[in-house]
């Protein structure tokens, strides 16, 4: 790596650490676990290679008290707390002021415009799940007002854990009753849904017809689709708008889809906020990095002012794309799917 | 023989999906690569689908194609090759599937007429739905008439295929639109289990070919026609005589033993022991071959196949059955493949619950009859077979609920007739009566 982005890079790492290591400025949870690191950071840690030195704190998160999350110095701020999904056990918490804006206000960048106009619909989670305050601030962004109908991704989840995928279904009827009340009288123009939501959706008549011509976004989220699926949404279901992805979960924050070019290997390529939100793709045995077209385990390094975050292994794979400005560390991401360990790992994709 | 490419068809095109499934032949080669339809694929079908009524001369016209035409660059022979590779079906069967498959769509017509009540004024037989979904099963070439029956009534159709024989179905739907079939009355989409499941949700009626598992969720659905294992049965209360033997090997073992019709229990009012001893010493007779050789009469099966049926069986001798036959499950065979050689066990206790076991080869359990417990003890069963001389019997096997066919003599359990239902009316599954009352038509 080289030149002034790479600098910016290392800064940004160094800046990180000294905050969160800092007597003075850095979070209990972090401060408590120093001397039993093995390692002192502000030292040992120079570039990004370094934080794989870090254990995977992740799941401590499941039960750490929130206030030893937050840095000391920021501590007269307003935090918010979300959740993960809680696709593997209990869900993890994170805390948050602005850093995650931030990021949002960034992919907002990256996504097209969407014909502008109209409003967006969210059909997500909302609640503990970071993702409903981000598409709302992108909405905003865009100056459209930000419908929302509530999606509850853990008790789907448990329904299909349990073997009662029919109630599961009668869910996804129940929230798209919603969505088609709101479509009967609200101009709706960009959706964020689920691919089985979604896939829902286009099964029914009516709610489709009402959608089909409108949509001139469509942001999906939350589980993988294939690209021949994709394919069919962009040429066949709703041929005016633009659909994209966005890969990310409440750790990572989110990591849009960038635009497509010649050349792709891959329908989507996933991005993250670099050098906030570093991501590696690594072969799970070894942890070394795979070679650029191979696929991995999603490897995280959340490292923002209000939450560091280094190694952390999440629970998907993916293929390995070299990013067009490789002085940033990190990796794009395409075709990510659900990780299993072994054979005998049920990974509940469920519908969010 | 090259490798074909399967890609799902929707509206007469097929639509190529970059995610495809290799399915390997028996013996491990390389057969063919499959499409997999994702859920959307389905629902535009779905939403193309438009079924219209097919006139007779279409069907005829497709089952010739069917048997003899070159259809998609696949010849008769080539099909044959690689369902018999794909399935491991004996190149006879697969054979006898085609003729029986052509012979029936040129009597589909007459057939539709035969099972319906005599025409009477002011009342109509109409479709109960407008599309129908069906996931085929790879067991045999028969069952894909059902579908066929349903476009001629006028259902759009999906077909989902099995996952060893997706080559009948694609053959068969090429047959049917190059002999006229309107395109859009027709969807073939291969695809995973959950497509198969979401088909059977989104279309008006669904039929679903499968073991045990697969149509247990849709047994109490009034939309969906399950069509499981068939558990066909033989009563045995007479002397075994050559002849009698020479039946229920047959009914055991004809078709590979693939059949829902194929007998699997045998009940006695004899010994099971000598029953099971002298039935297994024909069974052992029959040769086993690859499923490509012209004398094969047996099924054969991939090796991984093949080490889950015997340890079924092993599980079965452990559980108290005892065998009477030389082969303890299937056998290897020098081309990779394993044979599926007979297999006959009996018990003594006319409770076990391994009674109604069906494997995928000639497999049959003889158990004893209790008379005073009459033919209710044989519970679900496609076909009884009766060898019997009580004369109240046939009355009595029919009106068990459960007993969906009663043969009395030696005739082969799935002996077919235009009018003969399979397991209760397709078309009253199908179809409905409606009443017109015009002025144009008196009532009397």
């Amino acid at each position: 790596m080289s030149g002034r982005r790479d600098t910016e890079a290392l800064a940004h790492l160094r800046s990180v650490l000294e905050w969160h290591f800092g007597p003075e400025t850095g979070s209990p949870f972090w401060l408590k676990r120093l001397d039993s690191l093995g390692f002192d950071p502000l030292r040992d840690v120079r570039d990004f290679a370094d934080l794989r030195k870090f254990p995977d704190l992740s799941d401590e998160l499941r039960t750490v008290p929130v206030d030893d999350l937050v840095p000391a110095g920021s501590a007269h701020l307003p935090f918010e707390v979300y959740e993960s999904g809680g696709t593997l056990g209990a869900p993890k918490r994170v805390v948050e002021h602005l850093s995650r804006q931030e990021g949002v206000d960034w992919v907002e960048t990256v996504l097209p415009d969407f014909d502008g106009g109209g409003h967006w619909l969210h059909i997500g989670p909302t609640g503990p799940h970071i993702v409903g305050r981000s598409v709302r601030r992108l909405a905003q962004l865009r100056g459209a007002k930000f419908l929302t109908v509530d999606f509850d991704p853990r008790w789907v989840k448990l329904l299909i854990r349990t073997d009662r995928r029919p109630l599961a279904d009668e869910y996804v009827q129940h929230v798209l009753d919603q969505v088609e009340t709101i479509a009967e009288s609200q101009d709706v123009r960009v959706l964020f849904v689920t691919p089985p939501v979604l896939e829902a959706l286009c099964a029914r008549d009516r709610l489709y017809g009402l959608l089909a011509d409108r949509l001139t976004g469509i942001i999906w989220s939350g589980t993988s689709i294939s690209g021949t699926a994709l394919r069919l949404l962009e040429t066949e279901f709703f041929p005016n708008a633009r659909v994209r992805g966005i890969y990310g979960n409440s750790l990572m924050g989110i990591a849009p889809q960038r635009p497509p070019r010649p050349g792709d290997t891959h329908p989507c390529v996933f991005r993250t906020f670099r050098p906030r939100s570093v991501v590696e793709v690594v072969d799970p045995a070894t942890g070394e990095r795979v070679a650029p077209g191979e696929r991995g385990r999603v490897l995280v390094h959340l490292l923002t002012e209000d939450l560091f975050l280094p190694n952390v292994a999440e629970r998907d794979t993916a293929v390995r794309i070299v990013p067009d400005d490789p002085d940033l560390p990190g990796d794009d991401l395409a075709d990510v799917q659900p990780y299993r360990a072994t054979a005998d790992t049920q990974v509940i994709e469920g519908v969010y | 023989m090259d490798a074909p490419t399967l890609q799902p068809l929707v509206a007469g095109e097929h639509l190529a999906c970059d995610e495809t499934v290799d399915l390997p032949a028996t013996d491990g080669t390389p057969l063919a690569r499959v499409g997999a339809a994702p859920t959307l694929l389905l629902h535009l079908a779905v939403r193309r689908l438009r079924g219209a009524a097919v006139p007779p001369e279409v069907l005829d016209r497709a089952g010739a194609l069917f048997a003899e035409a070159e259809l998609a660059g696949e010849s008769a022979d080539a099909y044959r090759a690689r369902t018999v590779a794909a399935t491991g079906l004996p190149e006879r069967v697969v054979a006898a599937g085609l003729h029986s498959v052509r012979t029936g769509l040129a009597r589909l017509a007459e057939s539709n007429a035969r099972q319906l009540p005599a025409p009477a004024p002011g009342v109509r037989w109409l479709p109960r739905g407008r599309t129908l979904g069906v996931v085929t099963p790879s067991n045999h070439v028969d069952p894909h008439l059902t579908w066929a029956r349903a476009l001629s009534l006028g259902y759009g159709v999906v077909v989902r295929p099995g996952t060893r024989d997706p080559f009948t179905p694609f053959r068969l739907a090429a047959a049917l639109l190059a002999a006229g079939l309107p395109p859009a009355a027709l969807a073939v989409l291969p695809g995973d289990h959950a497509l198969g499941e979401r088909l059977l949700e989104t279309t008006d009626l669904g039929i679903v070919y499968g073991g045990p598992g697969a149509v247990a969720r849709w047994a109490d659905r009034p939309r969906v026609l399950t069509r499981g294992p068939g558990r066909s049965a033989a009563l045995l209360d007479r002397p075994l005589t050559p002849d009698l033997l020479d039946a229920l090997a047959r009914a055991v073992a004809a078709d590979a033993g693939v059949r829902c019709a194929n007998t699997s229990v045998i009940r006695t009012t004899g010994s099971p022991a000598r029953a099971a001893e002298a039935l297994a010493e024909r069974l052992d007779a029959l040769p086993a071959h690859p499923a490509t050789h012209p004398e094969a009469v047996l099924p054969v099966f991939p090796a991984t196949q093949a080490a889950r049926l015997r340890q079924t069986l092993a599980d079965l001798e452990r559980a108290g059955l005892r065998r009477h036959t030389a082969a303890d499950g299937p056998a290897p065979l020098p081309d990779g493949t394993w044979v599926g050689r007979p297999v006959v066990l009996s018990t003594g206790d006319p409770d076990h619950p391994a009674i109604g076991t069906e494997l995928p080869f000639p497999f049959v359990v003889v158990a004893p009859y209790a008379p005073a417990a009459g033919p209710r003890q044989f519970g679900r069963t496609l076909v009884l077979s009766l060898h019997s001389d009580d004369p109240d019997l046939p009355d009595a096997a029919l009106a068990e609920p459960g007993v969906r066919r009663v043969v009395v003599g030696g005739a082969p359990p799935w002996t077919g007739a235009p009018q003969l239902p399979h397991d209760g009316s397709l078309l009253d599954f199908l179809l409905e009566p409606k009443a017109l009352l015009s002025d144009k038509e008196p009532l009397t």
